[in-house]
């Protein structure tokens, strides 16, 4: 059998006695829809530009992380980190963007404002042990504010310093999760000094970017450090300060200055007043002494200070002053910090625009913006601007939950195209496919202008990058083989690859620098753009075999129903096993998707587990009914025809989707031939490496995780290909063995480096190997399902078929599964598909005899 | 297209009579079999997985070693609790105890190259058709090929140098060497060394007279690694001079390669010196790797720096240091690139001044230089990798050759599908 032979499957496709075949508006209709959906994102994405010009807002560029980028990125990173999402409800339950969260911490964040932004509930606390130490009660979302956090901070630090005392490999999961929380708070909390990214453009040709936070802070240690004369003068110009000052003054004043007695008393002094405040004595110093003390640190030289002490200083003589020369040291304070801050115009601007906006002045917010990006930013290089609204683009439209949301839209299609209305559904889904995976490379283009690399950088790239590879090759097959598999396979693969990218990308900026030895675009767009491809082809080969399987149990199921007789127990385990396979495949990609709708909060989690049990249940009822069907097969309907030998209601759909000689050819071609590249290019890839190793440290090849999970794709490949030349397995071998190379890409991809985190690190983001764990059973139980002998699944090794085919185009309506005379031309399969009830050849008693594998050596040859 | 490449099952109707040549092609066939190379496609796969995993708990040399480079391993069941615990939750203060037998990388990497050869043997053909293959072949040949070369012949060593100095010489980590420099002229330092070799065999066992020596050496103890602790009771003190009066050099196992806390072993020993000919003691001195501070001893009339240094290869060149850099992204502390500009002096004369990058390496006199790391109190002392691989180029060639072959192969095949598609569209 050759893939030359019409595969009678699609036979309608190119056929020119079809050119309008029935819903021929559907596509175009679908295509429509989807465009008409991303029109409609595009429209609404920008933030709001009144009161307060969030849009202008968002496209000043600072420099994070190593390179310049709009705050519109900065804002929804951040607020990925701590809130696990990129928009936020405010205090009214409105949905507000990220940027507006970014303003209003910078705005109003700080502890001496304590404003809007402390009252969010942005950080998203899981742990619920973590909850109970922080009295906080469990809610929807999970997501608290930085004021409800604050009512405990002092516990989170304490369960923050003890963990760090702790080695590493002895935290526990709360220890860590108690980090995790603290280092969000800190963002926060460092955003809203200014801190994080560099806010301050450079100031003359070829300067450097600053950090407002840190230019702040230095402008409020000098202006400490010049206040002290200040207030030390002030207090020398009052003779009788001492006498006029109350206990509690007094008091308040040691706190801030008791760092300070050692520096200014000798040793000796030290020593004495050590043996006088032995707790014996009731009051050991005198009031004399005390003042003593205290007139001496008030009067201590700053300049032989350290800042922090000078601070401490300031901060007790503050204590110790009159009132109003209390107020004139905080105004000279103020004043100072003014003219220290706008010593740079730039960093002047920014606290002008925060104060504006927090005293609800949207106007003058709006001019101060305009006028920064007007006139602060003309020492930046140019192509360092050009790229700015192109990200702010691409932030906002978020393309690839875009693409998840086509992808599923193209899943939902192509699983119904097996029920009904095939042809219109799989050309729906094609069309779709084709715009999906131009927005798809759209972005991934955009990321690679931004970045100016190649497209992948590092594992969140690579997802989206293997599965940009997939829905391509998966349109490629479609091409080859119009059977809707390859539509399937990439909009599986597409959202799946795009979950995945979404849980990584909450790990920070997805456009990130590259590490030293990385920074190279060679290597990047040859090996690793290799590799990932390699990865990429091993994948779609793996999915084809699932299809492929998933067609084979629905095949059993038939073919059981189709025999007469009773079956034996064994018979019966089989079936059994089929039935629950049919139904565990279509679940698990249920689950999938239900998985990805609660990851990206469209449902509640509650609201997946509710939907998971009632798909599984669904299935379950299903799965048992078959079984009943079939333990009961002798029986009759109620004075009806025997059911024996008939294909019941239930399962009749499954007659769409059973195998036959055809298209188990078919899609056996696919997986070889795909399986092909994929050995091509992961070989090519890891040489590659290897050369690239030899490049940076002199080692052509060095045996770590990375590379031995590479060359094992490498061997896997090689082996199926060998062992289908040896002829130890024919196409259901080929297909289930590529089931079990997704297992080993899976393991290069991501479980090596699991390997050195996951015993180090407990419970510190587990999501890639809880991934791993139920993507390895998910396969283990299509390869067990796989293995079924092939005496149970014969008619689909045979050329005359014992019932229907499935010809795609067709629909199954007729009254027992038979194809109606629809086909224009007797193709071969058409003949073929001559009703049976005519007596056919037993698919049981056939051992792997010589009959088969006469058959199969000469279907060998003939390839 | 199996056909050309399946093993031809042998139909055995009609053959004459076996002779002595016909068992001889019988087991060259049953050695060419392409079964036999499925199977050791999956022992090769069984066997990188274990050591992958194995590297959780050895470093990877060991690994290398142990599981890579060898006829035969055996495989702790500890590493499949291990792969329990990272991916199914399996509870982590547990061990399992017991190994099975598997056959090394040797065993199953020279299998794999007979079985290749093997098949060629008795399948070989010379046609359009399989040239792909061949190239495929032929390169992974010379792969394998380029593996024991680099194995065998490739040396990897050290090269420290600070800002601003020029250093003549190559070191070797691993290996130390003691070493008498005559400090007495400081315009030329000699240095008269014993090998570490030396040290070892020596140990407790007699003296080490050489009459390039300044004085006969006896060696007390010599450790492969070690620490320094206080001397005490238990620890008593050695040293009759130098260093080692004030710390007493204590044995320690060797560090496995995952060891978080220490990475080289410090070889350390205690070494009693003779004048030369005589029973004459001199003292008895600490010499370790670990320390830094120099230690002079004075034997007759001339002055000595006595250590244990890492080994040391003079080279016909000198490398200056003019500059170190290591760049960060702004505002950031993730590394950009780390750089040494250099001089390189040959002994003819020659000068260069080159600068080597990560990914740009200095290929020299068949050494190749690369930016391997740096003092990080400092930065200002490079360290170079300094590696000598005389196969270093075949891995470049059998990658073309192997990639040529996948390309003409599938691509043969290609060709074949897509035009028998159109033939019958």
């Amino acid at each position: 059998m050759t893939p030359t032979e019409p595969n009678g499957l699609a036979p309608a496709a190119d056929s020119p006695a079809r050119t309008r075949p029935k819903l021929g508006w559907l596509p175009w209709a679908m295509l429509a829809v989807g465009a008409v959906y991303l029109i409609s994102v595009y429209g609404r994405m920008a933030p709001p530009t009144k009161p307060a010009d969030l849009d202008a807002f968002g496209r000043i560029p600072v420099v994070d992380g190593g390179r310049v980028k709009p705050l519109e990125t900065v804002a929804r990173v951040n607020l990925r980190l701590i809130s696990q999402r990129e928009e936020f409800y405010d205090d009214k339950g409105a949905k507000q963007p990220a940027i507006r969260w970014l303003l209003e911490v910078m705005a109003n964040g700080a502890p001496e404002h304590k404003g809007a932004s402390w009252k969010y509930e942005v950080f998203r606390i899981e742990n619920d042990q973590l909850l109970t130490l922080l009295d906080l009660k469990p809610r929807e979302g999970l997501r608290y504010s930085r004021a409800e956090i604050e009512k405990n901070r002092d516990k989170l630090d304490k369960r923050v310093r003890d963990a760090e005392a702790k080695p590493k490999e002895k935290r526990d999961l709360v220890d860590n999760k108690a980090a995790e929380l603290n280092h969000r708070v800190e963002i926060f909390d460092n955003l809203a000094r200014f801190g994080g990214p560099l806010l301050l453009p450079p100031q003359s040709a070829g300067g450097e970017w600053g950090s407002l936070g840190q230019y702040r802070m230095t402008a409020i240690m000098q202006g400490f450090r010049d206040a002290v004369p200040f207030a030390q003068e002030r207090l020398r110009a009052e003779p009788n300060w001492l006498a006029r000052i109350t206990k509690e003054q007094e008091d308040a004043a040691f706190e801030h200055f008791r760092g300070l007695v050692p520096r200014v008393l000798s040793e000796a002094e030290l020593k004495e007043l050590a043996e006088r405040v032995k707790p014996k004595a009731a009051n050991p110093l005198t009031d004399a002494d005390m003042k003593g003390i205290l007139y001496r640190v008030a009067m201590t030289d700053p300049a032989k200070l350290l800042p922090v002490e000078e601070r401490d200083l300031l901060f007790g003589l503050q204590q110790l002053l009159s009132d109003a020369d209390r107020q004139a040291l905080r105004d000279r304070v103020t004043a100072d910090l003014k003219r220290r801050t706008d010593a740079n115009p730039a960093a002047g601007q920014w606290v002008r625009m925060a104060d504006a906006y927090r005293e609800s002045k949207p106007d003058e917010f709006n001019r101060l913006a305009g006028e920064y990006r007007g006139t602060y930013l003309q020492h930046v290089p140019a192509d360092e601007l050009s790229k700015l609204n192109v990200e702010v683009a691409y932030d906002r439209f978020q393309p690839f939950y875009q693409c998840v949301v086509l992808y599923i839209l193209v899943v939902v299609l192509s699983a119904v195209s097996w029920l009904g209305w095939n042809e219109p559904l799989r050309r729906s889904s094609l069309y779709l496919l084709y715009l999906t995976l131009a927005l798809h490379t759209v972005a991934l283009i955009v990321r690679m202008y931004v970045q100016g690399r190649p497209p992948v950088t590092n594992l969140y790239s690579s997802a989206v990058f293997i599965g940009w590879g997939c829905v391509g090759l998966g349109l490629v097959l479609e091409k080859l083989y119009p059977i809707g598999i390859g539509n399937l396979l990439a909009a599986v693969l597409g959202f799946a690859t795009n979950i995945i990218s979404h849980n990584l990308a909450a790990s920070g900026d997805t456009m990130e620098m590259m590490q030293a030895v990385l920074d190279t675009n060679f290597w990047l767009a040859t090996h690793v753009t290799t590799v990932t491809l390699g990865y990429t082809a091993t994948f779609v080969a793996g999915f084809v075999g699932v299809a492929f399987v998933t067609r084979l149990v629905a095949t059993v199921v038939r073919d059981a129903f189709l025999t007469p007789g009773t079956p034996s127990n064994k018979d019966l385990l089989v079936f059994g096993a089929a039935a629950a396979g049919l139904v565990a495949i279509p679940v698990m990609l249920v689950a999938l998707v239900l998985k990805a709708l609660a990851d990206y909060e469209v449902i509640h989690d509650a609201a997946f587990t509710l939907l998971l049990f009632l798909t599984g249940a669904g299935g379950f009822v299903y799965a048992v009914t078959l079984l009943f069907l079939r333990a009961s097969a002798e029986g009759t309907d109620a004075g009806g025809p025997p059911v024996a030998g008939t294909l019941p209601g239930p399962a009749k759909v499954l007659d769409a989707l059973a195998l036959d000689a055809v298209a188990g050819r078919n899609m056996a071609q696919m997986v070889y031939g795909v399986v092909c590249f994929a050995t091509l290019l992961s070989f090519v890839g890891t040489v590659l490496g290897g050369i690239w190793a030899d490049q940076s440290w002199g080692r052509f090849w060095g045996w770590d995780p990375k590379e031995n999970g590479a060359v094992l794709i490498v061997l896997w490949n090689a082996l199926i290909l060998h062992a289908r030349w040896a002829g130890m397995v024919r196409d259901r071998g080929v297909a289930v063995l590529a089931v079990a190379g997704n297992m080993v890409t899976a393991w290069s991809w991501f479980g090596t480096n699991q390997l050195g985190i996951g015993l180090h690190a407990y419970g510190f983001d587990n999501r890639l190997a809880t991934g791993c764990r139920y993507f390895w059973l998910s396969q283990l139980v299509v390869i067990g399902l796989g293995c079924i002998p092939q005496r149970y699944w014969a008619s689909a090794t045979r050329r005359v078929y014992p019932s229907a085919p499935a010809p795609a185009p067709l629909p199954a309506a007729s009254t027992n599964g038979h194809v109606v005379a629809s086909v224009p031309a007797p193709t071969p399969a058409a003949v073929a598909a001559a009703p049976v009830a005519a007596p056919r050849p037993n698919p049981q008693p056939q051992p792997a005899g010589p009959g088969r594998g006469g058959k199969g050596k000469k279907n060998r040859k003939k390839r | 297209m199996s056909a050309a490449t399946a093993a031809p099952k042998t139909a055995p109707a009609g053959r004459p009579a076996p002779g002595p040549l016909d068992h001889a092609l019988r087991v060259l066939k049953a050695v060419a079999s392409l079964r036999l190379t499925v199977v050791l496609f999956a022992l090769g796969v069984a066997l990188i997985f274990f050591g992958t995993v194995a590297q959780m708990d050895n470093g990877v040399w060991t690994v290398v070693e142990r599981y890579f480079w060898s006829w035969g391993v055996w495989v702790p069941f500890e590493l499949f609790n291990k792969v329990g615990q990272v991916f199914f939750d399996l509870p982590r203060d547990t061990h399992w105890a017991g190994s099975f037998p598997f056959p090394g990388g040797k065993l199953i990497g020279g299998a794999m190259l007979l079985n290749l050869l093997a098949a060629h043997l008795v399948r070989f053909k010379l046609s359009w058709k399989r040239s792909g293959i061949l190239l495929i072949h032929g390169g992974l040949i010379l792969l394998f090929f380029g593996e024991f070369t680099t194995r065998e012949f490739a040396v990897e060593q050290r090269m420290v140098i600070p800002e601003g100095e020029a250093v003549n010489y190559t070191q070797d980590a691993r290996i130390s060497e003691l070493a008498f420099v005559d400090v007495t002229n400081p315009a030329a330092e000699t240095a008269t060394v014993v090998p570490e070799a030396a040290l070892k065999e020596h140990a407790g066992a007699g003296r080490i007279a050489d009459p390039k020596l300044p004085a006969d050496v006896e060696v007390i103890e010599f450790m492969a690694n070690s620490e320094f602790v206080p001397p005490s009771k238990t620890d008593p003190n050695r040293a009759t001079g130098g260093i080692g009066k004030d710390r007493v050099a204590r044995k320690k196992p060797e560090v496995s390669g995952t060891d978080a806390e220490q990475k080289v072993d410090i070889q350390s020993a205690y070494v009693t010196l003779y004048k030369k000919g005589t029973d004459q003691p001199l003292g008895t001195y600490l010499v370790s790797a670990g320390l830094t501070k120099k230690q002079e001893v004075e034997i007759d009339g001339k002055r000595y720096d006595l250590s244990l240094r890492p080994r040391r290869y003079y080279k016909p060149y000198t490398i200056h240091l003019v500059k170190f850099r290591f760049d960060r992204y702004l505002g950031t502390q993730t590394p950009k690139n780390y750089s040494s500009e250099i001089i390189v002096r040959g002994d003819d004369g020659s000068e260069t001044r080159t600068t080597i990058k990560m990914n740009e390496p200095l290929r020299y006199e068949g050494e190749t230089f690369y930016q391997g790391g740096f003092d990080p109190e400092t930065e200002t002392t490079t360290i170079l990798q300094v590696v000598k691989n005389p196969g270093w180029v075949i891995p470049y060639v059998s990658c073309a050759v192997v990639t040529l072959g996948l390309l003409v192969h599938f691509g043969i095949y290609l060709t074949q599908f897509l035009s028998r598609r159109r033939a019958a569209a």
